[in-house]
């Protein structure tokens, strides 16, 4: 269980960086200048707020959290600050944990900070309707960036290569945030011969809603429908849809995004020399 | 039971053996030298003790606990000086020390105590990324003091200070053994070793040449003996001749006239006796006990600065 004092090194050493309070101040700009612009922007509801923040979320926070964790790992072992910690009593899966649960930290509290204000100053500019559910979208917002945190200190113990490792992020960043949707109807209009019309909502195969639901923005997206019932994840709710896309697969799969990563870079790092 | 037990190491880096099947056994309570020149495979043996890297064969123990498959257990009762390190980047000369008391459970000691010992207290409160090389080094030996461990386990830890500090960091060690603490630590720098160690290893290409103490080292090299000689004059034909004498290992000029001749204890006389038959006068003459550096450069065919 030494993997505490490993957390708690690497918050009180992450929480110094310059770069926190950038990070605390984008995610205070964005979240409490979306919940103003917000009555410019869509439905004057809290619900239509929450929908809309959970859009900009679903952008920043993998960005926030690839860029605080690609490197947690490896820039410590290149440097040589990581024999520091396994000259004393830690093993490398303590390391491990206590790496990615300090950035998760790190990464998670400023960010719960920024939503409960926004949330705040959502309530009072378009009511209270629906606000009983907010911890709700909090939990998701959790869950959706422990995953991108999970992918990236996994590729941080993946190699100790840097241009694999910056390659990795902002091609895992491009890919599960901006091209995964492109890529489903990619492989759907190849599977069916160029055929455009497989793309029609009624014609989907039900598998590639499975697919489709593994972008990690669209699982979090489909755990906010539960509370939330905006627009964004209504694709899983329809008659046509297979029963295994729903809420609660959004949360496996995201705890598998956790997970998965985190276990194979954990592979690579434990069997390898320093 | 030993503080260290090595059993046939090897490491194998893709085309170069680093560590050919290395047999070492430190006792508990003793001062071990571990000495080579650099690049012998002196931090990969260490490196091995603390699982930053797996032997490619063999194992290795500290107190009983095997330290690839049981590394935790292994340095829970270890305070170490690795090479190669850098401070942790945000954090303060005092969380350092807080993160190796934390990590050790050695909840009770002063921070504070432990900078004043290795002579850093004034700094404690500044970041470590700041130190110089010979502060960073004290900061982490004062790391390593943490929790009384009961084995040392030192790499090179005399870098980056300078010959007072190297003398604070000697002393430190003798306080430690004489506590109960055992020391093993890697050095290039002989000076270090015949100070304070009670037995020494010498490590060449990887492999282990020579385990002793001082003095054993000193008997096995015939007696040890330096002579020191002053001829009346002196041609370059007169070096081979005094190499071909029996019981002569290494001749010398020291430019003048005087040469400095390596022998066996029992051949002195005979070197003497010899350079008069062949009509060279000696003018003057003195014998000396070899060094461990002579040693050194015997075992290992390096002048080890």
């Amino acid at each position: 269980m030494t993997w505490r004092d490993i957390a708690h090194k690497d918050i009180n050493d992450a929480g110094r960086s310059k770069s926190i309070w950038l990070l605390v101040g984008i995610l205070l700009a964005l979240s409490l200048g979306y919940a103003y612009a917000h009555q410019y922007l869509g439905e004057e509801t809290f619900v239509g707020f929450v929908n809309g923040l959970a859009g900009v979320i679903a952008l920043v926070l993998p960005l926030l959290a690839v860029m605080l964790g690609y490197k947690a790992i490896v820039h410590e072992r290149t440097s040589g600050s990581l024999l520091l910690s396994l000259s004393l009593p830690h093993n490398r899966r303590d390391l491990a944990l206590g790496t990615f649960v300090g950035r998760s930290v790190v990464l998670l509290v400023p960010t719960l900070v920024a939503l409960v204000l926004a949330g705040g100053l959502g309530a009072i500019l378009y009511g209270t309707e629906g606000i009983a559910r907010y911890p709700w979208f909090l939990f998701a917002t959790v869950l959706f960036g422990l995953s991108f945190v999970g992918i990236a200190v996994g590729l941080s113990m993946s190699t100790t290569r840097d241009r694999w490792i910056t390659f990795g992020a902002l091609g895992g960043y491009l890919l599960l945030v901006n091209f995964w949707g492109l890529l489903h109807t990619m492989t759907l209009v190849i599977l069916h011969r160029f055929d455009t019309a497989v793309l029609l909502p009624q014609n989907l195969p039900e598998w590639s809603y499975l697919y489709r639901l593994l972008e990690p923005g669209q699982a979090y997206y489909r755990l906010l429908e539960l509370g939330f019932d905006g627009q964004r994840a209504s694709l899983y709710v329809r008659e046509s849809a297979p029963f295994y896309v729903d809420w609660w697969m959004a949360v496996l799969l995201l705890v598998l995004w956790t997970v998965v990563p985190m276990l194979l870079g954990y592979r690579r790092f434990s069997s390898g020399d320093l | 039971m030993n503080a260290i037990d090595a059993t046939k190491v090897s490491k194998q880096y893709s085309s170069t053996t680093a560590l050919d099947r290395v047999d070492l056994t430190v006792e508990e309570g003793e001062t071990f030298g571990f000495l080579g020149p650099n690049g012998a495979g002196k931090s990969t043996f260490i490196n091995i003790l603390l699982d930053f890297a797996k032997p490619s064969d063999g194992q290795v123990e500290i107190f009983g606990a095997d330290c690839q498959r049981n590394g935790v257990e292994a340095r829970e009762r270890v305070g170490v000086l690795p090479e190669g390190y850098s401070v942790i980047e945000r954090l303060t000369g005092r969380q350092h020390i807080e993160y190796a008391i934390r990590s050790k459970d050695a909840h009770g000691t002063n921070p504070l105590d432990i900078l004043d010992r290795v002579g850093i207290r004034d700094a404690a409160d500044r970041k470590a990324s700041g130190y110089s090389k010979g502060m960073a080094q004290r900061l982490v030996l004062g790391m390593a003091l943490v929790g009384e461990p009961d084995l040392l386990l030192l790499d090179e830890p005399s870098t980056g200070l300078d010959p007072n500090g190297a003398a604070e960091m000697r002393q430190i060690l003798r306080e430690e053994n004489e506590r109960g603490a055992t020391i093993f630590f890697s050095s290039h720098i002989l000076e270090q070793v015949e100070a304070v160690c009670d037995r020494v290893g010498i490590l060449q290409n990887g492999e282990l040449v020579a385990v002793d103490t001082i003095e054993g080292l000193r008997e096995s090299m015939g007696g040890g003996t330096k002579l020191v000689l002053t001829l009346d004059e002196l041609h370059d034909s007169m070096l081979t001749e005094i190499e071909g004498i029996d019981g002569v290992e290494t001749v010398a000029s020291l430019g003048d006239s005087t040469i400095e001749v390596t022998c066996t204890n029992d051949a002195k006389m005979d070197i003497v006796v010899a350079l008069h038959e062949a009509g060279i006068e000696v003018m003057n003459f003195k014998t000396e006990e070899a060094s461990l550096e002579d040693m050194f450069i015997e075992y290992t065919g390096s002048r080890g600065r």
